[in-house]
């Protein structure tokens, strides 16, 4: 290797500049199969489906689109996504924050504690809400005890039982991404701000918020993407009551074998999602959600 | 050079890997059930000594998905054999064109007991949907709802309810707790049963996942008073659990053995469904998982006392309402539909 290829190696920027030749096609083409197998592939065939299934044509669409059952159970979906995506900012924000401007190690610390749900089985963590928020579970008990009720509250097997477990398993995407965004915020702005005399409320106000919106941004529409998709906590938590999307179109899948209405339903579901996202980045900007700064 | 020869190490060993997998499977018979404590009864009662009679091995897998088993048929790369299925996917499936006939000449038809043998499935488990109640709360025979009727009346037997949040067996319990006499239930009267479901809903605290969802509500304390299926709820009272299960005019249903259609083991696949409907092992299954043998031969051979607790025992079978398969498969989808309406509102 000669001394100028090896500068070459070694300068960062080159890493990021360097051209779209065979060799780097190969180091991209593991990721490429996968996707293009697995997703395009698999996505070509739905596509496929919900036209070719269940008496052809369009049925399947107008079967989804004019009935009163899917409009039902997607608005609802788009509520319960709403309100997991506002209690994960709520709760995200602070912690995301604190983290931000906390010593290295202490938010190496922190960072750990936000990711280590992470590596729990989705099932374990719906199975221990049960136990925390069932009737003779541990907040309702504890209530009890200190006499603030005197029956049980209904705190699951209904909207607020799916709220506060989807809240929980969101949660990390939320602070990731709110932390990234707050981390490439400097200090030096915040300094600058403060020795112009602002308050320390005001310079939240008016400059770190304003220069974490994109982080806000990026965190809401990548939990909400994710909300609509839920399927295992609305059906652990909800006590049959909350009819999600992504429940709807198993049953299809598994239940009735309607495999047409089921892809059309998928169909929709994606195109509702790219809207969003269509109209978040006509908003923002793509570059501003994609960006950490 | 490093890195492609490490690749081509990684490439060469996950073809390997995916040539001899298909291979030990191949020489298998690959039996696909439900899995958990039935699976693992399963195969102490029925694979074990099948493996023994036959000298064959037998992989057991779970759990049964109809999905899955739709894409393979279509695929055409058949990874199971034998599958236990809801009596109910038999039709389904047939329609789907997923089974392979069965070979009636070769099994005895009587092991097919009152459902009698179909051209596509070997019943084999009868299984009732019943009332389950918690003991502590009903503890005077006189006080436990003996009928759906009783469930729905709430001033004369109080107490948190649930039931399930699937529409199949909902709407028969619902028409019989509007007096409709059991044995008069289908074509079933779609309006009239969720009528009857809308005078419970406001008491009903859970909608419960099946089929173990009802058991558990009571087990850990959330109701008193479920639809519950009466495996689940022996089970929980073997672990200590205050429950009692209620027989009359519980919904019957049955579990059978469909072949997958192409198999390689066609002839295997038969044989097996012959051997292990045997009456000495389906008594072992019952005795082991509280399903009703559907062989008559069968029910003799289990102990009296645990006769009694089991579907298919005389006495409980009488008070029955047997659950009409082709009605659901012909109507499930519309009614999954409204039920979602009707829940969503």
């Amino acid at each position: 290797m000669t001394a100028a290829a090896e500068a070459e190696r070694t300068r960062p920027r080159g890493r990021f500049m360097a051209r779209l030749d065979i060799a780097n096609l190969l180091w991209i083409l593991p990721a490429a199969l996968m996707f293009g197998v697995f997703y395009v592939g698999g996505f070509v065939q739905m596509l496929w489906r919900s036209v070719s299934e269940g008496g052809g044509g369009l049925g399947n669409y107008e079967e989804a689109l004019s009935g009163e059952v899917y409009a039902i159970v997607f608005w609802n979906t788009a509520k319960v996504a709403v309100a997991v995506t506002a209690a994960c900012l709520l709760i995200g924000y602070p912690l995301a924050y604190v983290m931000s401007r906390l010593r290295p190690n202490a938010q190496r610390v922190v960072l750990a504690l936000v990711l280590i749900p992470f590596w729990i089985s989705a099932l374990v963590r719906n199975y221990s809400w049960i136990a925390i928020l069932n009737r003779n579970g541990i907040v309702n008990s504890l209530l009890m005890l200190l006499g603030i009720i005197r029956e049980p509250l209904p705190l699951i097997y209904n909207m607020t039982g799916v709220i506060v477990g989807m809240t929980y398993v969101l949660i990390p995407f939320m602070v990731l991404t709110l932390y990234g965004a707050m981390r490439g915020i400097e200090d030096v702005y915040l300094r600058a701000s403060a020795s112009l005399g602002a308050s320390t409320s005001m310079t939240f106000r008016r400059v770190f918020l304003p220069l974490s919106l994109p982080g806000i941004w990026a965190g809401c529409l990548l939990v909400f993407t994710i909300a609509v998709g839920f399927f295992i906590t609305p059906a652990m938590l909800g006590g049959g009551r909350v009819p999600m999307i992504a429940t709807a179109i198993e049953s299809q899948i598994h239940d009735v074998l309607n495999w047409g209405l089921g892809s059309a339903l998928s169909v929709i579901l994606l195109v509702w999602v790219l809207l969003i996202y269509a109209a978040f980045s006509r908003i923002l900007g793509v570059k501003a959600l994609l960006s950490r700064h | 050079m490093r890195y492609r020869t490490l690749v081509g190490f990684l490439a060469f060993g996950w073809i390997a890997a995916i040539a001899f997998s298909g291979r030990s499977a191949a020489q298998d018979l690959r039996v696909v059930h439900y899995g958990g404590q039935f699976g693992k009864a399963m195969r102490e009662a029925m694979f074990d000594p099948a493996e023994k009679e036959m000298g064959i091995k037998i992989q057991d897998m779970s759990r049964t998905d109809m999905a899955k088993i739709k894409a393979m048929v279509e695929s055409g790369n058949i990874e199971w054999d034998v599958v236990n299925v809801n009596t109910l996917e038999v039709g389904r499936g047939q329609k789907e064109g997923l089974w392979e006939p069965i070979d009636w000449k070769l099994i005895d038809p009587k092991v097919a007991g009152p459902v009698g043998p179909m051209a596509y499935g070997v019943p084999f488990i009868g299984i009732t949907n019943g009332i389950a109640y918690n003991t502590d709360k009903y503890k005077n025979p006189a006080d436990v709802p003996k009928t759906w009727a009783d469930f729905w009346n709430v001033q004369k037997f109080p107490g948190r309810r649930a039931l399930d949040n699937r529409v199949r067996y909902l709407l028969e319990v619902a028409l019989l707790a509007d007096g409709v006499d059991p044995a008069k239930l289908y074509p079933l009267d779609v309006d009239r049963a969720f009528r009857s479901l809308e005078r419970i809903r406001p008491n009903i605290a859970v909608w419960a996942n099946p089929p173990v969802g009802g058991t558990q509500m009571i087990a850990s304390g959330d109701v008193d008073l479920a639809f519950a299926v009466n495996n689940e709820v022996e089970n929980a009272k073997l672990r200590g659990a205050p429950l009692g299960f209620v027989f009359n005019q519980g919904i019957y249903t049955t579990n059978s053995w469909v072949i997958v259609k192409g198999t390689p083991h066609l002839a295997k696949a038969m044989e097996f469904l012959r051997v292990v409907s045997q009456p000495q092992y389906q008594a072992r299954l019952a005795e082991l998982t509280y399903f009703g043998p559907m062989n008559p031969a069968a029910l003799p051979l289990v102990s009296e006392k645990l006769r009694d607790e089991l579907p298919t025992a005389p006495a409980n079978f009488a008070g029955q309402a047997v659950l009409d398969n082709e009605w659901w498969a012909e109507n499930e989808a519309a009614m999954i539909e409204r039920f979602t309406r009707w829940m969503a509102r």
